[in-house]
């Protein structure tokens, strides 16, 4: 479904991915883990369109979108949901959520359709749809950026570092959600730090060091494997 | 009585103050720049309106919604071609703010080119000199600039707070890299955000030419009052603006009548410095507001 190709890509002078190449297949929870720094929200960046590679290729459903600005490829159903939950803080919830929809032509009923549908996800969000997004805390926040990019109606899902600065309780949330979505047919590309959590619900998954992809395998394999643990779960640990 | 005539001149000279100062908040709010060239748009609508209803003789509604379209329109190209070439450009703040500048500049001498340095007159729709509300006398223009002022601003209200693409033009000023990710044409949103704020400062320019004289540094002016007014106001609140502009437009017209008429100019500086050394955030500023 979606193909990087050996992409390296820079902040200015400044390389942060080497050589990435990786694979998405429909269905999939695909995760990226690495520490940090090791070029994970960089690949989705790439991947958005928000930085273009300087060199390699992005194929999803066999075009090539690496010379796209983000608001195309958001059209297309790649949706990247950023780091920091980046809630507008000035809009309500339901704004917050309507504005996820900015990716495609929608009436009204489709709007409302996608807000019960999120609400079902959600159910937490109801009693907050009218208040600001600065007011929320950062599990509500959490919510509200996936909520929010699922409204875009994703064929892939995007997640930078969805438990960051959450209490573990919510995180575990988090991550039953993130199988929930999987379930109802959307494709999930996850980075994350945690990386006890993610290998629990994802398929597959790429370790990153820097700017490089050091290996892949199944999500069970790298969990059994003793020296995935102590590089990443003991890293994870620190941060 | 003369009290009461003396607040409906300040409310509506503060009406166009704050109509330009709407267009300066605009502006900052979306793309974090000042347009110093906000003002000279009221000059750039008056002369449209002159072209247009004194020499065309286009009806007065007519040329006045197409005025303010133009201004509009305007406000479009100057974006494109004074804010958008310099917009990537590092520690952009100060390159955009000299662009504007000249494009001011510019602008004032295009029209000086094009319509010569006589002072032009635009009518009043009114005949009538003074309306007479109960023994109080006032000029009609005056109550048709605090109408209008207040129709702009429910229905800006109304288009922020009741339409998606309000919301979308508040996402993006809020925060531009989620925005795109969300699919929203960020530099069509900012574009539209100029034209809007033109279109505004169009608005004061045609309804306050009857009053002075449509001359091509009309702009100046008003431009730095509303300036003063926007930061009286806080520079990132709407409601700021309003505010803002109201207050200076009273505070010039009371000051000008009681204290000083030779000085009514100063008075919106004089607030304008007070409020510098005071309260630097203004009414309804944030004191951070140094944005990240």
């Amino acid at each position: 479904m979606l193909k990087v190709h050996h992409i390296e890509s820079r902040y200015g002078e400044v390389v942060g991915l080497h050589d990435i190449s990786l694979e998405v297949n429909e269905g999939e929870i695909v995760a990226l883990l690495g520490v940090n720094g090791a070029g994970k929200s960089t690949t989705l960046k790439t991947i958005s369109g928000l930085l273009h590679p300087t060199k390699g290729t992005i194929e999803y459903l066999g075009e090539r979108i690496d010379r796209l600005p983000p608001e195309t490829i958001v059209r297309k159903g790649i949706v990247h949901v950023p780091e920091g939950r980046r809630i507008f803080p000035g809009l309500t919830v339901k704004e917050n959520l309507i504005m996820g929809t900015s990716n495609r032509k929608v009436s009204k009923a489709e709007v409302e359709q996608g807000i019960e549908r999120v609400l079902t996800i959600f159910p937490d969000l109801k009693r907050l749809m009218n208040q600001l997004g600065w007011s929320l805390s950062g599990g509500q926040q959490q919510m509200l950026a996936i909520g929010r990019g699922l409204m875009a109606n994703p064929k892939i899902l995007m997640l930078d570092e969805p438990s960051l600065g959450l209490a573990p309780v919510i995180v575990k949330q988090v991550f039953q959600t993130i199988r929930e979505i999987n379930e109802q047919g959307v494709t999930v590309l996850l980075v994350e730090q945690n990386a006890s959590m993610s290998l629990r619900i994802a398929h597959r998954a790429y370790l990153l060091e820097t700017g490089r992809v050091v290996r892949t395998d199944t999500a069970a394999n790298l969990l059994a494997d003793d020296a995935v643990r102590t590089t990443l779960l003991t890293a994870h640990g620190r941060g | 009585m003369q009290v009461i005539q003396l607040l409906v001149t300040g409310l509506a000279v503060g009406s166009i103050y704050a109509l330009v100062a709407l267009g300066f908040v605009l502006v900052y709010t979306a793309v974090n720049v000042v347009n110093f060239a906000q003002g000279d748009f009221s000059m750039v609508a008056a002369f449209f309106m002159v072209s247009l209803v004194v020499s065309a003789h286009l009806p007065y509604a007519l040329g006045f919604v197409v005025s303010v379209i133009l201004a509009g329109v305007a406000g479009y190209l100057f974006q494109l071609g004074v804010y958008q070439p310099v917009k990537n450009r590092p520690r952009n703040f100060l390159p955009v703010m000299i662009a504007t500048v000249g494009g001011s500049i510019f602008l004032q001498h295009l029209f000086l080119i094009l319509y010569g340095p006589v002072p032009l007159q635009l009518p009043s729709v009114f005949s009538q000199q003074t309306v007479d509300l109960g023994g109080v006398h006032v000029y009609p223009q005056y109550l048709l600039i605090i109408v209008v002022t207040a129709v702009m601003v429910a229905l800006l209200n109304w288009f922020f707070e009741r339409t998606k693409l309000g919301k979308q033009m508040q996402a993006t000023a809020q925060d531009p890299t989620t925005a795109r990710l969300m699919g929203i044409n960020t530099a069509r949103m900012n574009a539209l955000t100029f034209a809007l704020s033109t279109a505004l400062g169009g608005l004061a320019g045609i309804l306050v030419a009857p009053v002075y004289m449509v001359t091509t540094t009309m702009g100046s002016l008003i431009g730095l009052k509303a300036f003063a007014a926007s930061i009286v106001g806080g520079f990132s609140s709407v409601k700021g603006a309003i505010i803002g502009g109201l207050a200076i437009g009273i505070i010039e017209t009371f000051g000008g009548t009681y204290i000083s008429g030779a000085y009514r100019d100063a008075f919106a500086f004089i607030v304008l410095v007070l409020f510098l050394i005071f309260r630097p955030y203004g009414l309804f500023g944030e004191k951070v507001s140094q944005k990240v």
